[in-house]
């Protein structure tokens, strides 16, 4: 009697509202919100072929990468920077399916599926991808430049030398330049993120 | 529980409602809607509920926002639970301490910003910051406080702070440490100022004192050659409440120029290490190049200028400056050749070189402004689509044959003019620009000039300023073909959201009716944001001349709603305004006012001192108009005025009114003394800027005494006289400066009109026209010139008016003195008693006077050589310009003086000294007795006459120039 009397409150009881999502950080305008930390643990997981780990630690590294992005996708904004179009973003999931899947684009789905994730949510990731590179190509590449004694001194300490130099060369300008632009990126990431007002909502992911 | 635990458990689900949390929430729902990309009935998706909470934070107006869904029948309901984010408004303070700090100093440095967000953690910096601020001028134990008030409607914080300040600190003898050999403490004590002035003590501590005290003391060092010298102020804080000063004199440290003569003062000018209190080779190389220069502009065109500094030796170093001359020149010619399209006058406006003149008597020369030249001429021509020219110049000494003789020779090689064979616009979608497209200056077929592209970018981006496209850009990009000189052009513009307003906030609005304000809007919920009308809203509040600050600002502006708040926070202006003012005047003023004294008709030397004191009550009742007492009394004049002030009289926003009563009672006529009781009224048209017209009605009753005259015209003269004139001036004023003009015109006509219709006792019509040009000769050379001319006629003239000028006494036109005519003492121009000598007026005037002005020493002292003519006439058929006095009866001719005189700048206006010879100043007969005997020979008509005339010789001194 008293278990029928139990089932016929819970039955009576109204649904209990869930929290679907909410702010974890604000940058300025722009936020950050749970289900992307989240998705971004997810996505990150699946590229690297692991299964997501949904701990502490790991949304905090999902929170700090997060945060640059919205940092350069705001710049982009601002200064109209060109984005990937629709076709192009179709043409990366085709290569990832193709590189990964064997262009089985119904096994990557699934894949996919498995682990919490879309196909758009993919073919977000990769187009966000594409135009961080594309962001890094246009402001900070040309502006790197690499002297011949930095080449030499590469050519010097980081090769076997077996290959001489002048066929190497294109390439070793090429290495060096991303990791000067990638330099670069990184100390106006660290210029952005003192002057734009950061607050973490969510406690857990404040470094 | 949280959704993320339970991947995907609403997707797909139909969404059957969508709620917020507050229901009120700050956008309104038609905007909340099209933010939304969640809809009723549509299925749920986690992408979306991202999507909308980043597009509400966006808008700036949200803290924080969560959304829940509960299961609710068939589907489920979403609810947005939100917490509003704040935006700063006005930021007033309650203090208790006297200046310095001003309220607005603690109000700035408290930086936060109007309209911007607001959160509690921005009060700690500003609590810091006005602390600071506090200590730097002696108030070292202040207590800070705030007061938040939170206005939900507008999600606006009113933030108080309240500043009990204490008592500010004193100087004491500073603490000084360092090498005190060359100046001791007790000099460095002296030369801070820091001590009362006679009374004991030390005075309070402020910023600016202590600056200035350091700034002394450096000054001080620096007169004893110790350029060097670092004096830094430590201490003063509540810590340490001494003062401290550490001093380094440095070497002695002794400039010099050799192989030419140059004065101490000249190199302090020329060479900056005494202004910039330092020694180093940047600033040692600058003064080479200014000496350079400056010996250029001498003539001296082949200069050279070569520092050389020994080392320190003993405490001493020397920098001497080696100076080769070279023979002086004269730049006779510039020459200039090629130029077709811009013709010689135009290329030498732009141009730094001058060949010698009156005003440059060896030219204007140097090396670097030879090069500049070329610059300039090539800009300008770069500027009108010559994209290939080039300018060379070259230099001739001896210059046909004479030693000494300088020519320049530029020489254009203009090349091909690029034109514009097609502008294309990309991204104009939104705004309709069809008529700003057809008036931009870069379209096809004219010249191509980024000079003409940044004027078309400032159009473009105006316009869509101007509709409410605050983040609008604009970039150009071109094809230019080399060899037919065409250039493909494309301005690409992003036009990015338009905003609108979505209310106008006034605050801080205390005794001031709001409509009145409301008035002066130019924006109105709806209309596109523009700064445009922001800023002319901000004019027309200054206008009003009752708020003391109107600061504006858009709130949330980097927020990405549609609608913003536009904020006006107003400080309304202390309503009380008391003045003081003294003055003096000393010209031929002098003499007797009493009547029984007929001595000195043409005035003798005289000094006269003046108060005044007015009384302002500003915004009366709040409604903007404002009260004035106005009085002034010295030994010619006393006078009180009240007037009422109304600003944009019946909404009308380019109309004000006075209307005011006035008691004069004046003697700066010597003949008689007037009172005057009079009421007006006055409506002003502010047509344009240059353009007023002053629209008035006078009632007055004057009364004459203390009259110097033929006795036999006292009862015709002595008596009151009611006069009603309803006048209508126009002014016209595009002069550069008003106080002291170098370029324009001014022009004013007055035309009045005394009738018995307006309650007057004698009918007249009263014109006084005035024209005054200002030239520019050279840079700093000004001919200026005023021609005024006025005629007075009467008509229905009563039977007992006085024939020769009917026209009462006071209703006269009177003239002379420093404004009109130099050539006679103030007010003693034109007909005079034939018994006693004593001006009459008359009811025509001519006055004319030339100034060429120009600079005399230094930057603050100006002469002027003038040339003044004219006269007051009996009648306008009187008028002539004959220049020679018939008899001792005849006052209508144009008088003549020359003079000289020394303007000294000041802030309130140049103070004028005035020296002028009257080269035919007028005879006439006065009386050499007591007005008894006056009485009595008039009666027996055989009074004898004594031969006057006025001097020759006149001065004035008083401030502002003459015209």
């Amino acid at each position: 009697m008293r278990r029928l009397l139990l089932l016929t409150c819970l039955v009576g009881l109204p649904a209990a509202a869930v929290i679907v999502d909410r702010i974890a950080i604000s940058a300025g305008s722009r936020v950050i919100t749970e289900s992307e930390v989240e998705l971004r643990l997810r996505l990150s997981a699946f590229e690297s072929g692991l299964k997501p780990v949904l701990s502490p630690a790991e949304r905090k590294l999902a929170a700090a990468r997060l945060l640059d992005q919205k940092l350069v996708e705001r710049e982009m904004d601002v200064g109209h920077y060109p984005r990937l179009n629709e076709d192009g973003r179709k043409q990366l999931v085709r290569e990832y399916a193709e590189q990964y899947f064997q262009s089985d684009a119904a096994a990557m789905g699934r894949a996919l599926a498995q682990d919490g994730l879309t196909v758009r949510d993919l073919e977000d990731d990769l187009a966000r991808q594409e135009d961080l590179l594309t962001f890094l190509n246009l402001r900070f590449r040309p502006a790197v430049q690499i002297a011949e004694e930095d080449v030499q001194t590469y050519f010097r300490t980081k090769t076997n030398r077996q290959v001489p130099l002048n066929e190497v060369r294109t390439q070793i300008e090429k290495l060096l330049t991303n990791e000067r632009a990638d330099v670069e990126l990184d100390a106006w990431l660290k210029e952005q993120r003192k002057r734009t007002k950061i607050e973490y909502l969510d406690k857990d992911l404040a470094p | 529980m949280r959704a993320q635990d339970l991947p995907n458990q609403f997707e797909g689900q139909p969404i059957v409602s969508v709620a917020f949390e507050p229901a009120r929430q700050p956008l309104e729902l038609n905007e909340i809607a099209d933010i939304l990309p969640l809809k009723k009935d549509t299925p749920y998706r986690a992408t979306l509920v991202r999507s909308a909470i980043e597009r509400l934070y966006g808008t700036g107006r949200y803290q924080d926002i969560q959304v829940d869904a509960t299961a609710s029948g068939a589907g489920i309901a979403l609810r947005f639970i939100t917490k509003n984010s704040w935006f700063v408004g006005t930021v007033a303070t309650e203090t208790n301490l006297s200046e310095p700090p001003t309220t607005g100093q603690i109000v700035s440095t408290a930086q936060l910003t109007l309209g911007a967000p607001f959160d509690e953690d921005q009060l700690v910096t500003a609590e810091q910051n006005i602390h600071k601020l506090l200590v730097a001028d002696g108030y070292f134990r202040p207590q800070i406080s705030h007061r938040l008030e939170y206005n939900e409607e507008y999600q606006q914080v009113k933030i108080t702070f309240v500043v009990k300040a204490g008592k500010r600190f004193h100087y004491s003898a500073p603490e000084v440490s360092g090498d005190t050999s060359v100046l001791s403490a007790k000099e460095i004590d002296k030369a801070t100022k820091w001590k009362n002035f006679l009374l004991p003590g030390y005075r309070g501590i402020t910023q600016s004192r202590s600056r200035t005290g350091v700034d002394n003391v450096r000054l001080k060092y620096q007169n004893a050659n110790r350029l060097r010298a670092t004096v830094t102020l430590e201490g003063l804080d509540e810590n340490n409440t001494k003062p401290r000063l550490v001093v380094e004199p440095g070497p002695l440290v002794e400039v010099k120029a050799e192989g030419a003569k140059v004065s101490r003062k000249t190199l302090k000018q020329q060479v900056p290490v005494f202004e910039e209190h330092t020694v180093d080779a940047d600033l040692l190389a600058e003064g080479s190049n200014n000496l350079r220069d400056y010996f250029q502009a001498q003539g001296y065109f082949e200069v050279d200028v070569e520092y050389e500094q020994q080392a320190v030796r003993d405490g001493k170093t020397q920098i001497d400056y080696l100076i080769t001359t070279g023979i002086r020149h004269r730049l006779i010619y510039v020459g200039i050749d090629g130029n077709k399209y811009f013709n010689q006058k135009t290329l030498r406006e732009r141009m730094y070189l001058i060949p010698s003149s009156f005003e440059f008597r060896r030219g204007r020369y140097s090396e670097a402004s030879r090069r500049r030249d070329e610059g300039s001429i090539a800009d300008l021509y770069r500027s009108n689509g010559f994209r290939d020219v080039k300018v060379q110049s070259r230099t001739e000494d001896d210059y046909k044959g004479k030693t000494g003789d300088f020519a320049v020779f530029f020489t254009i090689t203009e090349g091909m003019q690029y034109t514009v064979s097609l502008l294309k616009f990309e991204g104009v979608e939104k705004l309709d620009l069809s008529k700003t497209l057809q008036s931009v200056s870069s379209q096809a077929g004219q010249v191509f000039s980024e000079f003409n592209i940044a004027s078309d970018r400032e159009t473009i981006m105006q316009q869509y300023g101007a509709n409410g496209f605050a983040n609008a850009t604009f970039a150009w990009d071109s094809k230019i073909d080399a060899e037919t000189h065409l250039v493909e052009l494309t301005f690409t513009i992003h036009e990015g959201e338009q905003q609108f307003v979505r209310d106008v906030v006034t605050t801080g609005l205390a005794t001031t009716r709001p409509n009145l304000v409301t008035r002066q809007l130019r924006m109105h919920p709806g209309d596109p944001l523009s700064p445009s009308a922001m800023a002319d809203t901000q004019k027309r509040l200054y206008d009003l001349g009752i708020f003391a600050q109107v600061e504006m600002a858009i709130q949330n502006p980097d927020g990405e709603e549609k609608q913003k708040y536009v904020l006006f926070d107003l400080e309304e202006a202390r309503r009380y305004s008391i003045t003081f003012g003294f003055g003096a005047e000393f010209a031929r003023i002098g003499g007797s006012n009493a009547v029984t004294d007929l001595s000195d008709p043409g005035g003798s030397p005289g000094f006269s001192p003046r108060v005044s004191l007015d009384l302002t009550r500003l915004n009366f009742f709040g409604t903007g108009q404002s009260v004035s007492f106005r009085s002034r009394l010295s030994t010619l004049q006393k006078r009180a005025n009240i007037s009422y002030f109304i600003p944009r009289v019946f909404s009308l926003p380019k109309f004000d009114a006075t209307f005011s009563i006035l008691y004069d009672d004046t003697h700066d006529v010597r003949t008689f003394q007037s009172k005057r009781e009079e009421a007006s009224a006055q409506f002003v048209h502010h047509v344009s800027k240059p353009i007023t017209v002053f629209y008035r009605f006078n009632y007055r009753n004057v009364g004459v005494s203390n009259l110097k005259i033929d006795p036999l015209l006292l009862p015709r003269l002595a008596q009151s006289v009611r006069v009603g004139v309803a006048s209508f001036n126009l002014v016209q004023d595009r002069r550069d400066d008003p106080i002291d003009p170098h370029k324009g015109i001014y022009n004013t006509l007055d035309v009045g009109w005394a009738t018995r219709f307006f309650g007057s006792q004698t009918s007249f019509v009263r014109v006084l026209a005035r024209n005054a040009t200002y030239y520019r000769l050279g840079e700093k050379i000004v001919l200026a010139r005023e021609t005024q001319v006025g005629v007075e006629p009467a008509y229905r003239v009563p039977a007992n008016a006085d024939p020769s000028d009917p026209i009462p006494l006071p209703e006269r036109f009177y003239g002379g003195g420093g404004n009109t005519l130099r050539g006679v003492p103030e007010n003693q121009a034109g007909p005079r008693d034939v018994l006693t000598g004593f001006p009459l007026g008359g009811s025509a005037v001519f006055f004319n006077n030339t100034e060429l002005r120009f600079p005399l020493y230094g930057a603050n002292i100006n002469g002027v050589i003038f040339e003044d003519a004219g006269n007051i006439f009996s009648n306008w058929r009187a008028m002539t310009l004959r220049a020679v006095q018939n008899d001792v009866k005849d006052f209508d001719y144009m008088v003549h003086a020359l003079g000289f005189g020394i303007r000294y700048r000041t802030p309130v206006g140049p103070l004028r000294f005035d020296l002028a010879y009257s080269i035919n100043p007028p005879k006439y007969n006065g009386f050499a007795g007591s007005y008894v005997q006056l009485v009595q020979c008039s009666m027996q008509g055989n009074c004898q006459a004594s031969l006057q005339q006025i001097s020759h010789f006149q001065f004035f001194f008083s401030i502002g120039q003459a015209f």
